[in-house]
Order: C-alpha cells, then structure tokens, then sequence
C-alpha cells in the first residue's frame, strides 16, 4: 500500500510538472501567433476570415505599432464579444478593427463547439465564464482547470501553438475551384446561405458599446467572400450590410474591404477565405483604413 | 459516468482508497457500494429497478436450481426473467412514442442479462456451483467496471476472485497501464478517426467514392478502438482491485477466415454465443447433418443481430456473418484446402473486407441506407471531396491517428514476442520513459468524445 501511494504521488508528481511545461510552451506559441503578451496599439478581433484574410506582420509594419491578431476559427459573433472584453483588459489597444463576414448574424456560426477553441485563455475570468456556460459536461470543464495541457488538444490550437513555436506559420497557397463551388450552390448549399438574427445584432451591438466605452476606435472590416457565393443569395448580402450598418451606428466606422476582391477568383484560397496574396492586397487595404483612425487617437491625445 | 471522464478518474481513486483502506472483511462490500454509486450516477431510476428484478431473480433462481427439484422450470423462469427485462429496458424503448409511458434503457441491461442467463444454465448443468452469498452474486451483476458494456463474464471465473483480498502493487501497477493504454485507443485513436467517419456518414452524397470506402475501413477501425479500449480501461479498473476480467479482442483485423474472426472479436460475446445459443440449436436439429449447423449459425448470428438491437440494419449484419460462415461450412474439402494455400495477407485483406460490407450495415440508420452507401463507394473516386475532407480534418488528426496506429501496431508486434513481465523487468528509465510518453499522449491528443463508446448503446 505505501509503495503503491509513494510510487504514485512520485508519477503524479513527474505529470503535473510536465503538465505545467507544457502548457506554458504551448501558451508561448499562442500568445505568439496572436501577438499577446506585449503593449499593443491595434487589436484585430474576428474567426477564420479575419485570421486567413490579414497578416499582422505586414500590418504591424505598416502601420508601425504593435498589432494583436485575436482570431480564432469556428468563432462567432458571441465568442467574439467574450474575447474582445478578454482582450481589452489584457492589451489596452487604441483601435480595434473587428472582423464581420456575412455570416456575422446567421446563428451560432458555422462551428460547433467552438468555444473549446477559448480554452487556453480560460484564466482569463471572462473567457472562463463563457466556456463554463458553454461546456459539454462538467467533467471537460473541470478537467482543464486541473489539468493544464488538456486546453490545447483540440486539433487547431495545437496546430497554431506548435506552429507558431518553430516559427513555420500555416500559408494558404491554393486557388478556389470555382467551378465546384459553382455546382455547389447549383444544388442548394444551405450551409452557405446568411441571415440576420436578433440575438446576434444585439451581441455586436454590445460589443460595439463596450469597445466604444473602452475609449479604443472600432473599426469594422468587412471581409470579402467569392462574388459566387454573394450572387447566389443577394437578397440576404443585403441585409447583411444593412443590419450591420445599423448596428454599427456612428460609434464604429464600416470598412467594405469586399467589392474590388470578390470577382478576383485568383486570390481566393475556397469560398470564403483569402489565400496568401489575397491576404497581402486586403491586408494593405486594411492599414490604409486603419492608419487615420490611429493618427485621430493620437492626436485625441495630445 | 463514462469510465472515459474526468469525474470517472476521480471516483476511481476515492473507490481504490475506500476498498484498500477497508478491513479484509468490508472490501467487498465496499466494491457493492462503489458500483452503486457508479450506477446512481446515470440518475435515471429506472435503472436501479430492471438491475434488482434482474440480479434477484437469478440470485433466487440459481438457488432453487441448486436445490435440486423441478430445476428444469425455475431454469425457464430465471431466464424468462431475464428475457424479460431485457424486452422491457432494450427493446421497448426503441418502439419510442407509440408507448402509453416512457420507458427508457436501462444501461448495461444487454450485458447482464447475457451473464444472468450464462450462470443459470451453468448452475443447471452442474459447471458451476449456485452462489449463495448475495453480495458477491451481485458484484458478479454490476461490479461497475464492467457493468456498461462487458467483458460478459462466467461466474466461476469471476467470482473465485471475490476473496477479500487486498491491494498489490503488481496488479495496481498492471492496472493502471492497462486502463491509460485503453484510454489512448478510445480518446487518442477512435474519437479522432470518430471525426472523419462522422463527417463521411453524415453526407454520404457528398462523400461517394472513395471517400466513402476510407470511411468505412475509418469506421472498422474506430469500432475496434473504442470498444478495445473500453475492454482494457475496465480491466485495468477491475486489476486496482485484484480482479482480472476476461479480454474481448485478439487482434480481430488479422484474421484469416470469418470464422476465425469471430474467435478474435468481441470474445466474452461470441464464446457466450457459441456456448449458450449455437450449441444447444445445433444439438435440437443435430438429425439433419451438414444443415443443423448452417440453421445454428444463421438462427445465432440473426439473434447476435438483434441483441444489438431490433432494426433491420442489425439483423442483415447478423444474418450476413451467419451467410459467410455457412458458406464456409458448406464448402467441400478440396476448396478449404485451397483457401489455405493463399497468402495469408491475401486472405486477411479479403475477410477484412467482407467483415468491413457488413459493418456498413451495422453503422446505417437503416438497411435502405446502407444499399445506397454501398453503391455510392463503387461511384468514382471523387478525389475533390477527399481533399476537401483532408482539408476540413486537419493534417494534425491525420499524423496523430497515423503515428497511434503505428504505436498500437509495434505494441502488438511486440507483444507476440514480449510479455508485459519483461517489460515491467525493464531499466526503470525505460519504464518510466514509456509511461511518461503515454502519459504526455493522453495529455496532448485526446479528443472530446463526450466520453460515449459506441458499445454502450447496446
């Protein structure tokens, strides 16, 4: 019995350390590849789009101030109202540019589950109020906040984190088949389909008054889709961007980073993400429309 | 609880320590109440009850049996009981909402009532000896482990064990492997190839062709993960107590022969098969010859089908394996000599697939279904959706199920050649290295299954 509990404690001993290096060289990678851990002056908020559609590198350079990139795949519009209250805490930015897609308003995304992606930032006390609300069972709860490592075993925050340490950074280098994507919406592609719901304008309508009330500028950028995807449901592209607009209000300035890419088939990676030079146009785009936004709060300042 | 959970490792821990800190005299008691602590955790109240009518029932009949008049009809009775319950708590719920009242089912009633009936007709034949000490039939019922789905276990092996005896390092430190290595075949491999299978299943329009035969082979093998490592987690659980439950698979993939296959798969199951249902059918129809053992092998396989439960996809899986062994019963002696002499891995490639075709039908919501699955995989290639399948998985899972698979296939190899007492007589660097890595394995790869086997539905 006593070798059995003294060998016992030795190997819990031995995983709990391990358990602890590991997690924090993980957090280094993450923290990283979203540019935490330092003063920031830009914070980019947003999922999948905003992640594959803007470089912060080439936007950190140039704009010339520290850029965070808070983008995290599968997330929605009530993720992000978490993160950036998470992050707003942490970083203190001057601007906030929120990444909006169509399918800002069309339900819980198009993920599931994908507040586990917040998991490795659950010490934050908003992020753990919101993966606790939105946890499977107690046990996958619980079982992340005794045991470190378990926040990054989902594929993609591993993949990030890992990444992100040997500095190989994930490039999307291929095209869009338009011609299946053609045929995809031919045969309905409800999956695709956008809407405005309620719920999730009155999440980014609070998110709006809560960046606003923060003192940073928002700066809402609109994320470019193919045009096959806008033309296959024009009706609700519109209003999308009324919705958004409306929203949006006088406190956030709208940014449609959309029309001069949608008809570029060639800088698309799929239907809804940029691939790497379309990366390099929007995110140059987007440092055009941050920079006076960032000189206004200079200037505010002195 | 699933065995698979966080709350499971804990419970687990505070049931070790209430067992080992017992006197001799209250272990096994101990075990009584950690099981129904372990059962009271499902909080469903119907459980408790198709459990008690169960055990008491056997318990009772097993004596009356024992005491030697009219055995024949308490036999029929204890194991009408048994039908009865499992009727009840398996297959009434699946008639849904044309019931007057719910009725839901009741977990791990297939794998009892499967151990009832075995110790009935045990103690009616005279193999075993009727249990008279309750407590211990009743460990024998729903000793937690095993409770939710198996090993079936026979009485005289398990309850010889039922001793009072204490904790020993060697069985703890055998256990706790067992249960880690089980818990990397289900959280590591099959919940990950679960995610590729999911999506593959959930639009077989989309993902004919190839993708669709991956999926089915994904499928073969996630059903041997989950269920393999739910066997080893609940015998590494039973080892922390000096319990040693029976193994359920023996590399089943590398048969040759179907029959062989099921000599490799589900073991406590198809031995209770043979045993409990094959022999006596074959025995009642033994004047036909050659016949007796085809109408055996189809009525067996047919009720192996439905005991996973009343659907027809069920019973044409039940009734296909029934179809390949008959037909390998049926074949003259020139013929089976011939099979013989192909390669082996000709003939492991070959049962593999026949075995993978029935699965498909195991895994459709219907046998309509499952016509057109089959269909849809001889439909082209379709390497655009596989690649967007590749795409939507991840390079990640691909390498981590890649480099489990490769594990668990030099663990296997090695296992033909080492036995677990050579390893445990390894430099302690080296053990320590491997539990560490498994340890580090378990921490980084696994995947939120929510902790459900597939198994446990049955």
């Amino acid at each position: 019995m006593k070798k059995i509990v003294l060998r016992s404690v030795a190997y819990a001993l031995l995983l709990a350390v391990t358990d602890f290096t590991l997690s924090a060289s993980l957090r280094t990678g993450l923290d990283r590849y979203y540019g935490f851990g330092r003063p920031v002056k830009v914070l980019c908020i947003g999922n999948s789009h905003l992640d594959v559609g803007v470089d912060s590198t080439i936007l950190e350079r140039r704009l010339g101030v520290p850029v965070a990139k808070f983008a995290v795949s599968g997330t929605n519009v009530f993720d992000h109202l978490v993160m950036m209250r998470a992050a707003l805490r942490e970083l203190k930015p001057d601007v906030v540019v929120y990444g909006a897609s169509r399918y800002l308003f069309t339900g819980r995304g198009r993920g599931v589950n994908q507040y586990r992606l917040l998991y490795p930032y659950m010490d934050n006390p908003h992020i753990d109020a919101h993966v606790a609300r939105n946890t499977g069972s107690w046990s996958e709860y619980s079982s992340r906040k005794v045991v470190r490592t378990l926040r990054y075993n989902d594929a993609d925050t591993l993949n990030l984190a890992l990444r992100s340490l040997l500095g190989r950074p994930l490039v999307y280098s291929g095209v869009v088949d338009s011609v299946a994507l053609q045929a995809r919406m031919a045969a309905g592609a409800p999956e695709y389909r956008a809407r405005v719901d309620a719920e999730n304008v009155e999440a980014f309508r609070t998110l709006v008054k809560e960046v606003s009330a923060s003192g940073a500028r928002l700066i809402v950028a609109y994320m470019p889709v193919v045009d096959i995807l806008r033309n296959h449901d024009a009706a609700a592209e519109v209003k999308v961007a009324a919705a958004l607009a409306g929203a949006a209000g006088a406190e956030a300035g709208v940014v449609n980073l959309a029309p001069s890419l949608e008809n570029r088939h060639d800088l698309f990676y799929d239907g809804t993400h940029l691939n790497r030079h379309g990366q390099k146009i929007l995110t140059e785009a987007l440092a055009s429309a941050v920079r006076p936004a960032l000189e206004a709060t200079w200037l505010h300042r002195q | 609880m699933s065995i698979a959970s966080f709350a499971f490792f804990i419970f687990l821990g505070a049931a070790w320590f209430a067992w080992a800190l017992s006197p001799p005299g209250w272990r096994l008691r101990m075990l009584v109440v950690s099981s129904a602590v372990f059962y009271a955790s499902y909080l469903d109240p119907v459980m408790p009850v198709a459990a008690a009518i169960a055990t008491a029932a056997t318990f009772m009949c097993g004596r009356g049996i024992a005491r030697g008049r009219r055995k024949r009809l308490i036999l029929i009775v204890g194991i009408s009981a048994n039908l009865a319950v499992l009727a009840v708590w398996k297959y009434l719920p699946s008639l849904g909402s044309s019931l007057p009242l719910r009725v839901a089912v009741a977990v791990g009633v297939s794998y009892y009532c499967l151990q009832a009936i075995s110790y009935l007709v045990d103690v009616y034949l005279e193999v075993s000896e009727a249990e008279g000490d309750f407590e211990k039939f009743l460990l024998y019922m729903l000793f937690f482990p095993k409770v939710v789905q198996g090993p079936i276990e026979r009485a005289h092996d398990f309850l010889s064990q039922l001793d009072g005896r204490g904790p020993d390092y060697e069985d703890f430190r055998r256990g706790v492997l067992l249960f880690a290595w089980g818990l990397f075949l289900k959280a590591v491999i099959a919940d990950r190839l679960a995610l590729y299978v999911g999506s593959v299943y959930g639009d077989v329009a989309t993902y004919r062709g190839l993708p669709l035969l991956l999926g089915t082979y994904a499928y073969a093998f996630q059903l041997y993960f989950d269920f393999s490592g739910y066997t080893k987690m609940a015998q590494g659980a039973a080892l922390l107590f000096r319990i040693r439950l029976r193994d359920n698979f023996n590399a089943p993939y590398l048969a040759t022969s179907v029959a062989e296959f099921w000599r490799r798969w589900h073991m406590s199951f198809s031995s209770w098969l043979m045993d409990y249902l094959f022999r006596p059918v074959q025995m009642e129809f033994r004047a036909l010859g050659r016949a007796a053992s085809v109408i055996a092998l189809l009525v067996t396989f047919a009720l192996s089908g439905l005991w996973h439960g009343a659907t027809a996809g069920f019973l044409v899986w039940g009734l296909l394996h029934g179809i390949y062994l008959s037909v390998g019963h049926l074949l003259p002696k020139s013929a089976t000599r011939a099979i013989r002499n192909i390669p082996a891995p000709v003939r492991i490639f070959w049962t593999f697939n026949l075995v993978c075709f029935a699965w498909v039908f195991f895994r459709s919501d219907s046998a309509g279904m499952a016509v057109r699955i089959i269909a849809g995989m001889f439909d082209g290639l379709n390497l655009p959706a596989l690649a967007a399948l590749a795409q939507l998985h991840r390079k990640t899972n691909l390498l981590i199920v890649g480099a489990g698979l490769a594990v668990t296939a030099v663990v296997r190899l090695a296992g033909g050649r080492w036995r677990i007492e050579d390893f445990f007589r390894a430099p302690p660097a080296v053990r320590w290295g491997a539990y560490h890595a498994l340890g580090i394995c378990l921490l980084l790869f696994p995947v939120d299954g929510g902790g459900s086997f597939l198994y446990a539905q049955f």
